[in-house]
């Protein structure tokens, strides 16, 4: 069986953060920038455990459970933060929210994203809340 | 006590008094007037016994200090006694102190202002009984000047003195103020501010030069003993007479006083007769000891004093508005004390006591008659509908018969026509001065002095007589405001007039030195002066000024008397001299022109100055950031990956820089 050294480790770390970094910074979606920002989390957490293997004490590897656990929790707030964000302006598009640029600047327009009509965009669907029948298309009053 | 109660009240009234009182707004005023007034008769009876039973073993029988507690203190506070002194350091007491002097005062005004509130229970309201508004505020602030006045006369350090003196101060600039939508009214009361402001700076000064020159002493006893000073005390007297002229119109200053004829009839009275106008001549028979001691500032101050009353005079013999010619005359009694007071020359001698006790009489008389001639004017006034000017009223003993009475026992008192009491506190003054002129070494200065004195006493009773003659005989005359319904006024109005009539009346009598009430007497047992024994009456002045005051009265008689019509055909033919007089002298002019123009251009010029010069250095400095900023601001583009991307960079160019430097 092959051993690899410490050495491939970091390189295998580093090229999940670069990755990640190439993926938030090039990507509009904001689900693709939220995996992008998970990945560099995961490259560094890889070093982590990479050194604490090879140097031979548990704090990296503790180090890593916190991590996990805080990626957990910040996956949920994102995606949260994601779908409110998505509801205001039906799209993933985050150079839709240039709203914290200077006043006296002009917004930063793609042309290929203004061009789309935003009244063809369909309604959200109405989810009924949990536990209830749902309403069918044409009856009187929904929730 | 004393000065607590209308204070007290006056806080009463300002707190509950809008809400609560409403037209019943003048019962703690006139409670606590009463309440003090009492306690000062005890008081001043209190005096008189330890004053009377003259006990030569007792330094200072009749003078009692009282400290309430300490007001405010500076400096290290475990210092004590001389050796406070000497560090320079500052203790205040609040005390107060009882003798012949403050008790005459005390008894005096809080009798006339008791009796003018109730007066203006009166004058405050409408003909149908209903009150003005700011009824509460008018009777909180005659409260509060009662009390501040009585603080002035009571004090026993120059602190209390003070910080009553400027309560006076206040209070009259809210009562000449009280019509304050009436635009004279505002600007009579900021006159009488920033004039009266003018002395206060300078009687501050001469108060601190006191202090400094007496080894940092606060108290009366202190400061007016020579031994404690080193240097003299000329600079200071000086000061401190500038700080009375202020206060009691003299010339320079005096021309604030006419205009405060804005305020309420009532206030009128309170301010000339009473309180603020007596506060000068009160302060400097209180500081008489050191003045005494410095014969050139005393005849600045009688010069000053008879050149007012000269001045005044002349100007009240063409005037048209009765308050105003009243306002006149005071200016000119006034002057009166001052030439009392500037001669009590040479410690030594009797001089300073009877200069005091001279100034004290014709202030005690002037305060009566001048109260009792300005509350009879308010009459006037309440019944003609605030008309009073002499051209259009006229014949009005019939229908106000005790206004008129009243007014008439006042002009034969201020004209000083034998027995009323102006008689005995005028010649008193005349003697002095011309007693003044023996010891001085300048006799002639006080001659001269004395003889313009006396002719003072002419005009002043041929301008009393005038304008007695023309409100009350003559055709009856009556304003169109009026409509021909003039009655005279309420029992709250004409009550007062009477008990002060009897008063004026009799007061001069009383208190000369024929009776054993006699004031000089009383105020002798001040301690520190020297008392003249046996009197000896001034026939010369006597009959001098009695007979100028007769001759002004006749030849008032002669012609006004018959048809009783202010003709502008005056019998006088010098038609300058008449627009002088009419005029004023020019002198609001004057100050106009010498003092308040040029500080208007100050005012342009430093307007100027701050707007456009330095605001603009100011503005300039702000923009240079803000300038630095503009380069910057295209980065805040709102996009998140571009600050991702500047984030990236920079965290790599730091590392790089780390890893280089390692």
């Amino acid at each position: 069986m092959m051993v690899l050294d410490l050495k491939a480790y970091l390189v295998l770390g580093a090229v999940l953060f670069a990755l990640g970094m190439i993926a938030f910074i090039s990507r509009r979606n904001m689900i693709t920038m939220f995996l992008g920002a998970e990945l560099m989390l995961q490259g560094v957490a890889i070093n982590f455990l990479a050194f604490s293997r090879f140097r031979g004490n548990l704090q990296g590897q503790s180090f890593v459970l916190f991590i996990l656990s805080v990626a957990a929790c910040e996956a949920a707030i994102a995606m949260a933060l994601i779908v409110i964000l998505y509801r205001a302006k039906r799209s993933l598009d985050v150079s839709k929210w240039q709203d914290l640029r200077e006043e006296d600047l002009e917004p930063n327009e793609d042309l290929e994203i203004m061009a789309i009509d935003d009244n063809q965009i369909q309604p959200m669907p109405i989810l009924p809340v949990a536990g209830r029948r749902p309403v069918k298309e044409g009856d009187a009053s929904h929730v | 006590m004393i000065p607590l109660m209308p204070l007290v009240g006056g806080l009463i009234t300002f707190l509950i008094g809008p809400k609560v009182l409403r037209s019943q707004a003048h019962l703690p005023c006139i409670l606590a007037g009463v309440a003090s007034f009492a306690i000062s008769i005890v008081a001043l009876l209190e005096v008189s016994k330890a004053a009377f039973a003259a006990n030569p073993e007792l330094s200072n029988p009749a003078s009692v200090s009282i400290t309430y507690f300490e007001w405010f203190r500076s400096g290290d506070p475990n210092l004590v006694g001389d050796h406070l002194r000497k560090v320079g350091s500052l203790k205040a007491e609040f005390s107060l102190r009882l003798d012949p002097l403050s008790s005459a005062m005390a008894v005096m005004v809080t009798f006339l202002g008791t009796l003018i509130a109730v007066f203006a229970t009166g004058y405050m309201r409408d003909h149908h009984s209903k009150v003005e508004a700011g009824y509460s505020r008018f009777f909180a602030c005659v409260s509060l000047f009662i009390g501040s006045m009585l603080m002035l006369v009571l004090a026993d350090n120059v602190l209390v003195l003070y910080a009553g003196w400027e309560g006076v101060g206040l209070c009259s600039y809210l009562l000449i103020g009280f019509w304050f939508e009436k635009t004279s009214a505002s600007l009579a009361a900021r006159k009488a501010f920033l004039v009266t402001r003018l002395g206060d700076i300078a009687l501050f000064i001469g108060l601190a030069l006191l202090w400094i020159s007496s080894g940092y002493r606060l108290d009366f006893d202190g400061l007016l003993n020579l031994k404690n000073y080193d240097s003299s005390v000329g600079l200071a007297c000086f000061l401190l007479f500038i700080g009375a002229c202020g206060k009691s119109a003299q010339f320079p200053l005096h021309v604030w006083l006419p205009d405060a004829m804005e305020g309420p009839t009532p206030v009128s009275a309170l301010i000339h007769a009473a309180t603020m106008v007596t506060a000068g001549v009160y302060l400097l028979a209180r500081f008489m000891p050191l003045f005494a001691t410095v014969p050139d500032v005393q005849m600045v101050v009688v010069g000053i004093g008879t050149f007012t009353s000269l001045l005044a005079a002349l100007i009240a013999l063409t005037q048209t508005d009765l308050k105003r010619i009243l306002a006149y005359s005071t200016v000119s009694q006034l002057g009166y004390m001052f030439m009392a007071l500037g001669s009590g020359i040479k410690m030594e001698s009797a001089l300073p006591m009877l200069a005091i006790s001279a100034a004290m009489f014709h202030l005690l008389t002037h305060a009566f008659f001048k109260g009792l001639l300005f509350l009879s004017a308010g009459s006037v006034m309440h019944a003609m509908h605030h008309v009073i000017d002499l051209r259009r009223i006229g014949g009005l003993r019939k229908v106000l018969p005790v206004t008129h009475l009243a007014f008439l026992f006042g002009a034969l008192a201020l004209a000083g026509i034998p027995p009323f009491a102006g008689f005995w506190s005028k010649d008193e003054i005349l003697s002095v001065v011309h007693e003044a002129s023996k010891s001085s070494n300048y006799p002639e200065y006080y001659i001269f002095m004395w003889a313009v004195g006396i002719y003072v006493a002419f005009l002043t009773s041929f301008y009393t007589f005038r304008a007695y003659l023309l409100a009350f005989w003559g055709d009856c005359k009556l304003p169109e405001e009026v409509h021909g319904a003039a009655h005279e006024s309420p029992i709250s109005m004409t009550l007062p007039l009477m008990i002060i009539s009897i008063f004026a009346v009799g007061i001069g009598f009383a208190l000369s030195n024929l009776t054993p009430f006699s004031i000089e007497g009383f105020l002798s047992k001040m301690p520190g002066y020297v008392v003249q024994v046996e009197h000896h009456h001034d026939w010369l002045t006597v009959g001098f000024a009695t007979g100028a005051g007769v001759v002004g009265l006749f030849l008032a008689i002669a012609f006004y008397g018959k048809g009783g019509t202010l003709s502008e055909q005056t019998p006088l033919k010098a038609n300058f001299a008449i627009e002088l007089s009419k005029n004023k002298f020019f002198f609001d002019e004057i100050y106009n022109k010498v003092i308040v123009t040029p500080l208007n251009v100050t005012f342009v010029i430093a307007k100027v100055f701050d707007q456009y010069i330095l605001d603009g250095i100011v503005d300039l400095i702000a923009h240079f950031p803000k300038m630095i900023a503009q380069l910057f601001r295209p980065i805040q583009n709102g996009l998140v990956q571009f600050y991702a991307l500047a984030m990236v960079l920079a965290v790599t160019v730091f590392l790089i820089a780390l890893a280089r430097s390692m």
